[in-house]
């Protein structure tokens, strides 16, 4: 940190507030703004900041999050509020990076209950720079945090564009409106296996890919956070090992997710929440798409077995309404989404560097390095 | 009526038993009614005294000359050790005795014991119990269900106590009537035949006949009921059976606070062999209505289930076999509402389909009242519905109702909440029209017994439950592409503008 700059107390650039805290009863539909620990919470009929102000999350899990509230709002008492921010000498933008870049997890106290109180507060301190470079630094963080926004927003659009040409191509699965043949999935079926059970003592750190159900999505597989076993060499690991194209489904609790195995996955296998679906005579791009859809969800929610927990059976898989539109249509919309998907995992890629300039930037801002 | 003081004093009793070292509620709830049941003897002795005193008649003495150290009276205001002692050794192995003189609810208490081990909590659970209005007609049964209550954990055979909102509507929806005999092959605590007294009592009051509390709870004294209809009440309308005799126990202390003085209760595994050979005629073709919510997960005796119910159903499941044995200790008309879990309903070995062919085709399945899952929290999380059927006949349209809410949430604690479907429930339900109600989207529908075959007997209701459909909406993709392109170009700009910001 440069010398120049001079260190200061929190408290004494504003005066931390925790405001009464209304019950959750007492929440409107709209009106203004009400802040609770982690951003808004709901409406009130009162106010009790006209300004914007950081508020610190100062009670359970999120304790130490920085938030921004909006001008005229409600803050409760879940958030310290730094009020009477004294302007001359701090910049609030500048604040809110400042306190983001050097936490607050030193001065959090309570165990069961996390906690920050207003005397733990008087043990922060800031290094304090001209107004005028506290602007700069401010302008700069905005401008990185903006990229780094809209690389995220950019890939929920590409999500949207995928599921939008689907209904383009081939109107809503449930009203038919382009008049597609309809058959159930059995007919179509090639190969149906639910995963295996009790195969725990096979894993390890290394070794095959074991396909659980956070492994799959909406029509998306995800490779993070994934398991690896040791599979033996049975009639049950034959089975259950996965073929690209083939789709995967999920079918305890949370029901009816969708992943399609794409070429050059590697050796995988399916644990006993999933189900290999192989089909004949229809893509499977297309399939899982059709299934993730609302269309399709609606479809798998109306078949489940509301035991203790969710189900589904094969007979339920294979009774399940299929829209059937020429093939070559089918392939077409395969190829945009294979060529979306090339796409998706530069923007992976693009959205976790954004994060990681933005990253730097605070770092060497604070440092006095920018 | 149950004051707050009353609670409170309960409340107090409950914490001294923990304390004492007896924490099983159900010990507890014993112990409480070996000690209501001991004050109720001398009650019983003091009014027929007074009887032969009026009257100059003799009669047959419950404590004779010599024993009337072991009454009530005598020993609630000995020393704390020295009742302990008395009770123990002189009070309790007396009821056996008078047991067999032949006191209608005496066979229960006989094999009394006194648990109680420290002085102190004997001296408190006597001094409670001498303090509840025992003599005030009405307010008894209150009291017994409020100890009830208090049995939050599940028995070890997977008993447990059906809420009584839920049973009151089993009650409503089967409207038993006076000169009926109704029954529960899995009493329990006799839940469900306490609730019918009370169903009786209310439809048989006058409205002079109501008395309201200052909190405003009323309190139906069935004054409209005729002599004749209460020696039927008394004698030869309710009938429980259980193997429990703890159950045993409360059930029949239970209904003796309801004012049925004399309720058939027996011990008997309603399942088994022998249930033919010791109750012969109620074991067949007797019953006009039964409500249970029988046991899910009990263990069975395989070995000894009468064959007569493995005929009809090859299982050992007791879920099942429950249904098929109510099936047959019903009349011909007899009507039953009885709790089952959700898979019954659906589920696909051969066993549970030929149930509910059995149900379908030879009998009249009236309805199939979906429950949501935590009606039975805390004591258990399982899925459950309510199926209302008729014996004999064939089933035409099956009524079909979804409660989302049961006025309770449906987590542990259980508190209460507005959110409430059982009201419109039983309106619906009154109501009921298989040419109207036809909108499967509703809560309440009708679906015709051929469309129940054709799904393979599946009565479960998502099999036909419609959901609101709402397309999903998106905007056209070449919009979206142009959004993504402007979005692409403004990240360009604004890393051109921060490469400039940093000079």
């Amino acid at each position: 940190m440069k010398r120049t700059w001079e260190q200061v107390k929190l408290t004494e650039i504003c005066s931390p507030k925790q405001w009464r805290t209304i019950s959750m009863n007492n929440l409107k539909k709209s009106g203004y703004p009400v802040y609770g620990a982690n951003g808004k919470i709901g409406f009130y009929n009162d106010y009790n900041h006209e300004q914007p102000t950081i508020l610190i999350t100062c009670r359970g899990a999120t304790c130490g999050t920085i938030n921004i509230c909006e001008p005229f709002s409600y803050v409760t008492g879940n958030a310290m509020s730094l009020d009477n921010l004294n302007e001359n000498r701090v910049n609030l933008k500048y604040l809110y990076y400042c306190l983001g870049n050097f936490g607050l997890q030193n001065i959090i106290t309570g165990t069961a209950q996390p906690q920050i109180t207003r005397q733990s507060l008087d043990y922060v301190s800031l290094p304090l720079p001209s107004l005028q470079e506290q602007k700069r630094i401010a302008a700069i963080l905005d401008k990185a945090d903006a990229i780094r926004r809209k690389r995220q927003q950019a890939i929920q659009l590409a999500d949207e564009f995928l599921r939008s040409v689907f209904l383009d191509m081939f109107g809503d699965p449930v009203t038919n409106p382009k008049g597609w043949e309809v058959k159930s999935l059995g007919e179509n079926l090639d190969f149906l296996t639910s995963g295996s059970r009790g195969w725990a003592k096979y894993y390890s750190n290394e070794g095959e890919k074991f396909l659980r159900i956070q492994n799959i999505g909406k029509n998306k597989l995800f490779k993070n956070d994934m398991a690896f076993v040791k599979p033996p060499n049975s009639a049950e690991a034959k089975r259950t090992k996965v073929k690209s194209g083939d789709i995967l489904i999920s079918i305890t609790a949370d029901l009816g997710r969708t992943a399609v195995v794409p070429d050059n996955f590697g050796t995988a296998y399916i644990n006993q929440h999933l189900a290999i679906i192989r089909v004949k005579n229809l893509n499977s791009i297309y399939l899982s798409e059709y299934l993730a859809s609302q269309g399709g969800q609606v479809q798998i929610q109306k078949l489940n077995r509301q035991g203790v927990k969710a189900g589904l059976n094969f007979d339920d898989i294979k009774s399940l309404k299929i829209l059937i539109p020429p093939l070559d249509l089918q392939k077409k919309y395969e190829q945009i989404w294979l060529n979306r998907y090339k796409f998706k995992e530069n923007y992976d890629q693009l959205t976790k560097k954004s994060g990681e300039i933005f990253n730097s930037l605070t770092q060497r801002a604070f440092r006095g390095e920018l | 009526m149950i004051t707050g003081e009353l609670r409170n004093q309960i409340d107090k009793l409950w914490t001294e038993f923990w304390t004492g070292g007896i924490t099983n509620p159900l010990t507890v709830i014993e112990q409480i009614s070996f000690l209501m049941f001991a004050r109720l003897l001398d009650i019983t002795e003091t009014r027929n005294e007074k009887k032969a005193e009026r009257t100059k008649k003799p009669f047959k003495k419950l404590f004779d000359e010599k024993k009337q150290d072991r009454r009530w009276s005598h020993f609630k205001n000995m020393p704390a050790q020295e009742m302990l002692v008395h009770v123990r050794d002189k009070v309790f192995p007396e009821f056996k005795k008078i047991a067999e003189a032949g006191v209608p609810y005496g066979q229960y208490m006989k094999d009394a014991q006194l648990l109680i081990q420290k002085p102190n909590l004997l001296v408190s659970a006597v001094n409670m119990v001498d303090d509840l209005p025992l003599t005030e007609g009405d307010s008894k049964g209150d009291l017994y269900e409020y100890l009830l209550s208090k049995l939050t954990t599940a028995g070890i055979n997977g008993q447990f106590r059906t809420p009584r909102h839920i049973i009151r509507k089993m009650v409503e929806i089967t409207d038993p009537k006076i000169g009926e005999v109704v029954g529960d092959p899995a009493c329990g605590t006799g839940g469900f035949l306490v609730g019918i007294m009370e169903h009786l009592l209310e439809k048989n009051t006058s409205t002079q006949g109501i008395i309201e509390s200052d909190d405003g709870k009323k309190t139906f004294t069935g004054d409209m009921l005729k002599d004749a209809d209460r020696k039927h009440i008394r004698n030869r309308m309710f009938h429980g059976f259980d193997f429990d005799g703890t159950m045993l126990r409360i059930a029949v202390m239970n209904l003796l606070l309801h004012g049925i003085d004399a309720p058939e209760i027996h011990y008997q595994d309603t399942m088994s062999n022998n249930f033919t050979e010791r109750f012969p005629k109620m074991s067949e073709d007797f019953f006009d209505v039964i409500l249970a919510n029988p046991p899910f997960k009990g263990s069975l005796d395989f070995d000894d289930v009468h064959p007569d119910l493995l005929r009809k159903v090859k299982t050992k499941k007791t879920e099942l076999l429950f249904v098929v044995l109510i099936l047959k200790m019903m009349k011909i008309g007899g009507r039953s509402a009885t709790i089952v879990p959700d898979g019954v309903l659906f589920g696909s070995s051969n066993a549970h389909l030929a149930l509910r062919e059995m149900l379908v085709d030879d009998n009249q399945l009236e309805a199939v009242i979906s429950l949501p899952s935590g009606v039975f929290k805390p004591y258990a999380g399982v899925s459950t519905g309510i199926l209302v059927f008729t014996k004999g006949g064939k089933t035409k349209d099956v009524f079909y109702y979804d409660v989302q809410a049961d006025g309770f949430s449906l987590d542990d604690k259980r508190t209460k909440i507005d959110n409430d479907d059982l009201p419109d429930l039983i309106n619906r339900w009154q109501k009921r029209n298989p040419k109207k109600d036809t909108d499967r989207t509703g809560k309440a529908f009708f679906v015709p017994a051929d469309e129940i075959r054709k799904n393979k007997y599946d009565l479960s209701i998502n099999r036909y439950k419609e959901i609101v459909y709402e397309e999903d909406e998106y905007d056209p993709p070449k919009e979206i592409l142009a959004r993504m392109k402007d979005l692409e170009m403004e990240i360009m700009a604004d890393m051109d503008e921060l490469e400039g910001m940093l000079g």
